[in-house]
């Protein structure tokens, strides 16, 4: 009886890599891999960030997540950073929102100017003596730049876009 | 019960086999040019130990993706804005590039195709990703391209930047108090784009070479 018993029980291995019901093993991996597919794909999308425009809050080479549901209920607000698509999702910018629809947008001094009035902005770490007119965005336009502004305005990928560009939220 | 079964899997795989191979041997216009602009990537792309005869060739081989009479146009901040008119200055300028060494990785990703009603000319919306051996930071510009079909193939007819930042104002006088807005640019290669409001897309095609411009005409509910 002793005997029968052992042979009824699997190997140790076996038990240790698919488990003791293979079936139902396959199955949990089959909708692991879905949910984990879903929701890196479609709820948190993971980035690598390049480049130093949004330094110091976000440094080179840092893994992030960008959140894809963070604007499902409410529209994105000034100071969030966002990723921007380009013509795809495989490479975006990262970008704060400094500008809402509507509004104007101007830099003077190097400080943002949002409908006349200086906007504070204490994530700032570098200084910098930008000068650009006012810009009125659209109905449904947002102003993004970086917080890097330590170098000349014009090799700062900065500006307008429209709300179905902001893939998501940067969540950390 | 059993045999069924098993008769209506191997079915199935038969018909996934066969339509996948009627999409290879039978690409669609989108899937050609796909692959073509991944071919011209490839050959853009070259290494730093390079031979003079190997960059001719390959600057050739570059330059028979484009059409003769191929106008480019890029603005990328902080690098290059040049205009390029002709094959033959392109590959002139490409050579030059090939010579300076270092070596360039090119990759054209997120490739959206929109195709003319005649199938023979497209707008292809991509973006290019450039890694300059030795240079830390990567060049990243979105750029649009208008393809025409000649003799089979695919050539680029022309190329610009596409400025996924834009620095271009609202007009003050485009809040009109019936509440309709409308605005004209370039089109996203068929994406169709969620609005607040109600919009209505239309692609509007300018003479024999499509620009695909579009016409979105936004009704505000405010």
């Amino acid at each position: 009886m002793a005997t029968t018993a052992e042979t009824d029980q699997p190997h140790w291995l076996q038990t240790a890599l698919i488990g003791r019901r293979p079936k139902r093993t396959a199955v949990r991996i089959v909708v692991l891999i879905v949910v984990c597919f879903v929701w890196f794909r479609f709820v948190l999308l993971p980035i690598r960030v390049l480049g130093m425009s949004m330094m110091p809050a976000y440094k080179e080479n840092r893994v992030n997540f960008v959140n894809r549901v963070a604007y499902l209920f409410h529209n994105p607000r000034r100071g969030d950073v966002v990723a921007i698509r380009t013509s795809g999702i495989s490479v975006m910018y990262m970008k704060r929102i400094i500008g809402l629809p509507g509004e104007t947008v101007a830099f003077h001094d190097g400080q943002a100017v949002i409908n006349g009035k200086i906007l504070d902005e204490p994530y700032l770490k570098y200084n910098c003596d930008w000068e650009l007119p006012p810009k009125r965005l659209g109905p449904d336009e947002y102003y993004f730049v970086g917080d890097n502004r330590s170098m000349p305005e014009g090799d700062h990928e900065k500006g307008i876009a429209t709300r179905w560009r902001i893939v998501g939220k940067v969540l950390l | 019960m059993n045999r069924w079964f098993w008769r209506t899997v191997i079915a199935a795989a038969l018909v996934v086999v066969a339509v996948w191979l009627y999409s290879v041997f039978f690409p669609s216009p989108e899937r050609a040019i796909r692959a073509r602009l991944a071919q011209l990537a490839k050959s853009a792309s070259f290494g730093g130990n390079e031979s003079p005869i190997a960059a001719m060739a390959n600057s050739q081989r570059v330059a028979e993706f484009f059409m003769e009479d191929v106008e480019i146009r890029l603005d990328l901040p902080g690098r290059v804005a040049a205009t390029l008119s002709g094959r033959e200055e392109l590959r002139e300028k490409t050579m030059a590039l090939r010579s300076i060494g270092g070596g360039v990785h090119v990759e054209l990703l997120d490739i959206n195709v929109a195709l003319a009603p005649d199938k023979k000319s497209a707008e292809a919306n991509l973006t290019f990703k450039g890694r300059i051996a030795g240079e830390k930071d990567l060049i990243v510009q979105e750029l649009k391209m208008v393809l025409n079909k000649i003799e089979g193939d695919w050539r680029i007819k022309r190329v610009e930047t596409v400025k996924t930042l834009s620095l271009r104002a609202w007009p003050e006088n485009s809040l009109s108090s019936s509440g309709i807005l409308w605005r004209r640019g370039p089109g996203r290669g068929g994406r169709s784009h969620t609005f607040h409001t109600r919009a209505l897309t239309l692609y509007q095609f300018e003479g024999t070479l499509p620009t695909f411009h579009r016409t979105e005409i936004l009704i505000t509910h405010d």
